[in-house]
């Protein structure tokens, strides 16, 4: 095997597959990238199991072949050279790559190719299209509430509902909810749901393009493909049942208030500062035209926050923990949000005003 | 052990004088005698003005004959003759309590010795013996006392009001069961159940059990010895004090007494400021003390006691002041268990509050006659106490507790972290070292008994359904309740599955599940069942919540801001030195430790 290609186009492609790269598995050759030469291109792959990412990179191919090397030592070694032409000639027997540009040489010993596993085919009943945009920020507003604990594997990932005119994500903890939805054309017939793995959705996210170019995706029992640009990003499904969130929302409310975005959180995180390490509890006050925000801490001191809202309903006294709140509200995406409150052991929604397509569950602290 | 009467000589040898002034003194006897008796469970119960007196024992009974013989004065299978007197370690020896008591009121006596399959009663009015023979009973002696004073109206109308003399009694069945950690009391005074102590042992359970958890965490603990006597003292905080002495004791081998002056010279070494007007605060003295050195014959009912000239009691008891205040142990039962009387120190204190031989002629204890002045052979040793109860330190030689308890936490200067495991900080005395999970561990335990201030418990959006083994599903339906005081809301979901509702609010994050948690709080809560001491079920939830807690967040690097919070909060605690199973939280290595590990001294 041996090409030429460009530093920026091969540090760029190795930057990109070098996230499904893993260090921590027993078998060695996933901490390497599978470099494919084959016309006029070199296919760079990497893959944990569960996550893969398949790129190229133009290049002058004078001799097909493959070969893997070490992602760690390939990425440090391209972006330290000099932009211009790098030319790579490898010994597929020994497994060796010899790296050249101007008047250096560098040999790196690698894998034979085939010890690299067989990535499934893409593969997939069901056709998604959706715009980057979109997708990024149904991630974006949601992934943050997965759980990060795999005692409960379906909640360290989000479900996605898929269905012709919309696509809504649901990411949960067990503590508290993020929900939202896009709506468009995304193609197919049938409505379906699948539960990805936060940290998929994570490095999906990081892939997207920013714009309205259209992605397309291809969902199958136990893996989605995904093909953005010139990336292929295949991950593996998490099998399960996902909790039923929708039954956790309240059908009526006590309270509701209505607030500055930017106030509120401003105000929330000032409290919290005071509220106890760990907890960050903070009581959230109905009053007319107002909300009161306080906490604290005998030890520390209090506090007290005054945040002008439209209230309606009871003048309930609720406790919450500020981080969940906070994270809730970073994502609404609005001025201004609502928060509905059910009582101080029951669910409370928080979501944008003006807007349907998201909503945050949040649940107090209980404190008799 | 058969009962005889005493000679002439011997009688005279004995203090004469009334035994039984108030139904407290009638209590007092009649729980003496089943504890000398060997009870291991006694019941007491009060009714009408305390006229009417029932206390039932499990102890050895008393054979026919000696059924009819009890009654007679100076009936006693305690001692035989006068020698015996320098040596008494029963509680009765003078065989006058039975005989006083039927002379004034009418009293019935079941009894049925161990072994035999029939009981026998005695039914004695006003001294005249009305009925005799066989009658059911369970193995162990009831003795039913009905119209206290009915036949002497003078002594009668001393007596104050009803509710005053029941108090009286049940007060004396509390000092008796303090005594007696060893047995389990239970006490009714007209039909309701005023008092019950476990009798598994563990001084600072019954302690717990009797004074319940707000004064029990105000308590801390300190001893003193010398070669053949002890004194544990029960030390409250300020908030303990009061104007009245009346949560000020002394027991000296097991026995509840008033020594002229113990108890003042104990207080006086209280370190403590006091608010004016409030000066007594809890004070229990637990004393062990060479029987020749305790002359309790000096007053029929015995509350008196006249100590030897030279006796080291007043010196060992403003020690064991001292002792406490330095550790300054306190805090929950929980720590006072932990806190310097693991095991080996609590059985210690039972030790001295109750005898370990069976009681009788045989348990004669001499002092000073072992090797190395010991205890002599043949006699309870006491364990020696660890260090010194409640000891801060084991760097170097003498601890310098006072001055860790100098060392105000919340100054100390955050170096770093150790093994991820240890936070080290410059301190003023010196090298200040924090054991994070045993901080964590004390700072959650508080969070979780703080009431008012507590965290709460962080409602789940999704509640999480634990599938438990058969022995976890045993203990989660034991402690239900308690877990949820702790803020664990769980309920049964089919099977031995259980749902998790609500979670401490100081474990709840995306980090860590709710199962686990569980499960493992669990397998905790039967390690406390296990251990040597034993808590109540709400500290041992507590507790067990709070390792498994700690647990989580232990091996977490910490930086900067977290060191200082985690300081910050240990500060901030009632009882910062140690975790709530006595370990320390902190120790202090002093520039003059430093200095000598280095050669420079
Ligand atoms: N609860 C009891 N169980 C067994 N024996 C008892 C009990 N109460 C009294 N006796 C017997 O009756 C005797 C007389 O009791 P008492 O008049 O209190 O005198 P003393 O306790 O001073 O010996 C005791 O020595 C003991 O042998
Ligand atoms: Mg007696
Ligand atoms: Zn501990």
């Amino acid at each position: 095997m041996r090409f030429a290609a460009a530093q920026v186009d091969l540090v760029q492609a190795v930057q990109t597959v070098q996230r499904a790269v893993t260090t921590k598995s027993t078998l060695p050759v996933l901490a390497g990238i599978l470099l494919t030469a084959q016309d006029e291109q070199l296919a760079l792959v990497a893959t944990d199991h569960e996550i893969s990412i398949r790129c190229s990179a133009p290049a002058r191919v004078e001799m097909p072949g493959s070969i893997v090397l070490p992602a760690r030592y390939v990425s440090d070694i391209l972006r330290k050279i000099p932009s211009g032409e790098v030319s790579c000639e490898v010994d597929e027997g020994t497994a060796r790559a010899l790296l050249l540009w101007q008047r250096s040489q560098f040999v790196i010993y690698g894998f034979a190719a085939r010890e690299f596993p067989q990535l499934p085919a893409p593969d997939g009943a069901r056709k998604l299209e959706i715009s980057g945009r979109a997708l990024r920020d149904l991630i974006r507003r949601t992934n943050f509430a997965v759980s990060r604990d795999d005692i409960r594997p379906v909640l360290t990932g989000a479900l996605l509902e898929i269905s012709p005119q919309r696509v809504a994500v649901f990411a949960t903890d067990g503590y508290r909810i993020a929900y939202a939805h896009a709506d468009g054309d995304f193609g197919g017939q049938d409505s379906m749901s699948v539960i990805l793995p936060g940290r998929a959705l994570g490095e999906l996210q990081r892939l997207l393009p920013d714009g309205d170019e259209r992605i397309e995706a291809l969902i199958g029992g136990n893996q989605v493909y995904f093909r953005a640009g010139g990336v292929e990003f295949t991950t593996r499904v998490i099998d399960g049942t996902y909790p039923n969130c929708r039954a956790v929302i309240p059908r009526d409310y006590r309270a509701t208030l209505q607030a500055g975005t930017e106030d509120f959180l401003a105000a929330c995180d000032r409290a919290s500062q005071i509220a106890r390490e760990g907890v960050q509890m903070v009581m959230l006050k109905l009053e007319e035209g107002h909300i009161r925000i306080s906490s604290e801490t005998p030890e520390i001191g209090s506090a007290q926050e005054e945040v002008q809202a439209q209230t309606t309903g009871e003048p309930l006294e609720v406790a919450f923990s500020a981080r969940y709140l906070m994270e809730a509200l970073r994502t609404t995406d609005s001025d201004q949000f609502m928060l509905e409150i059910s009582g101080p052991g029951s669910p409370a929604r928080l979501r944008p005003v003006g807007k349907e397509d998201a909503y945050h569950i949040v649940l107090p602290i209980r404190l008799d | 052990m058969s009962i005889v009467i005493l000679d002439e000589h011997t009688r005279d040898k004995i203090a004469a004088g009334e035994v039984v002034e108030r139904p407290a003194s009638v209590v007092k006897e009649l729980v003496e005698n089943a504890l000398d008796a060997d009870a291991k469970r006694i019941e007491v119960r009060l009714d009408g003005a305390g006229d009417a007196i029932t206390v039932t024992d499990d102890g050895c009974g008393m054979s026919p004959e000696d059924l009819s013989l009890c009654i007679h004065r100076h009936a006693t299978s305690k001692i035989r003759t006068a020698d015996d007197l320098a040596l008494i370690s029963s509680y009765g020896f003078r065989g006058e309590a039975l005989p006083s008591i039927a002379a004034v009121s009418e009293l019935e006596i079941r009894t049925r010795p161990g072994g035999s399959d029939t009981g026998n009663r005695i039914v004695v009015s006003a001294g005249n013996v009305i009925a005799t023979g066989e009658a059911p009973s369970a193995p162990g002696t009831t003795v039913h006392v009905r119209r206290l004073f009915f036949n002497t109206p003078v002594r009668a109308r001393f007596l104050r009001s009803a509710r005053a003399e029941l108090a009286r009694a049940v007060g004396m069945v509390e000092k008796l069961a303090l005594a007696r950690p060893d047995v389990a009391f239970r006490c009714e005074s007209g039909g309701r159940l005023v008092l019950h102590t476990p009798g598994g042992g563990d001084y600072l359970e019954t302690l717990l059990a009797l004074a319940g958890l707000e004064t029990a965490r105000e308590v801390c603990l300190g001893s003193a010895a010398v070669v053949g006597a002890r004194a544990v003292a029960l030390v409250g905080s300020p908030a303990t004090c009061r104007a009245d002495r009346r949560r000020q004791g002394a027991w000296i081998n097991s026995r509840p007494v008033s020594v002229r002056g113990l108890v003042e010279a104990a207080e006086a070494a209280y370190p403590w400021g006091v608010l004016p007007g409030r000066r007594h605060p809890l004070l229990y003295l637990l004393m062990s003390l060479p029987p020749e050195d305790v002359d309790v014959n000096v007053h029929p009912a015995k509350a008196e006691v006249r100590l030897a000239d030279g006796t080291p009691a007043f010196a060992l008891a403003a020690a064991a002041v001292r002792d406490a205040a330095a550790a300054r142990v306190l805090a929950g039962a929980a720590d006072i268990a932990g806190a310097g009387l693991r095991a080996g120190d609590i059985a210690g204190a039972a030790d001295i509050a109750g005898p370990a031989a069976p009681p009788g002629m045989q348990r004669r204890v001499r002092y000073g006659e072992g090797p190395a002045g010991e205890p002599g052979a043949g006699t309870r040793s006491w364990p020696q106490p660890a260090g010194r109860a409640g000891h801060m330190l084991a760097v170097g030689e003498a601890p310098a507790a006072w001055d860790l308890w100098a060392t105000d936490l919340s100054a100390l200067r955050p170096l770093g972290q150790v093994g991820a495991s240890w936070l080290a900080c410059d301190g003023p005395g010196g090298l200040v070292v924090v054991d994070q999970h045993a901080a964590h561990e004390r700072v959650i335990f508080e969070h979780l008994g703080a009431g008012t201030t507590s965290p709460g418990s962080q409602v789940l959006a999704i509640p999480a359904a634990v599938e438990l083994s058969p022995g976890d599903f045993a203990r989660w339906t034991a402690a239900e309740e308690v877990l949820a005081e702790s803020g664990f809301v769980t309920e049964h979901f089919g099977g031995t599955g259980v749902l998790i509702r609500e979670i401490p609010a100081d474990l709840a994050g995306a980090r860590w599940s709710p199962e686990p948690l569980l499960v493992d709080i669990l397998a905790a809560l039967e390690d406390e069942a296990r251990a040597a001491a034993p808590l109540g079920p709400r500290l041992a939830a507590r507790r067990a919540v709070a390792s498994c807690a700690a647990a989580v967040k232990a091996h977490q690097p910490l930086a900067g801001p977290e060191l200082s919070s985690l300081l910050s909060q240990l500060a901030s605690c009632r009882e910062p030195w140690r975790c709530p199973h006595g370990r320390p939280t902190v120790i202090l290595i002093t520039h003059d430790e430093l200095a000598r590990r280095f050669g420079r001294q």
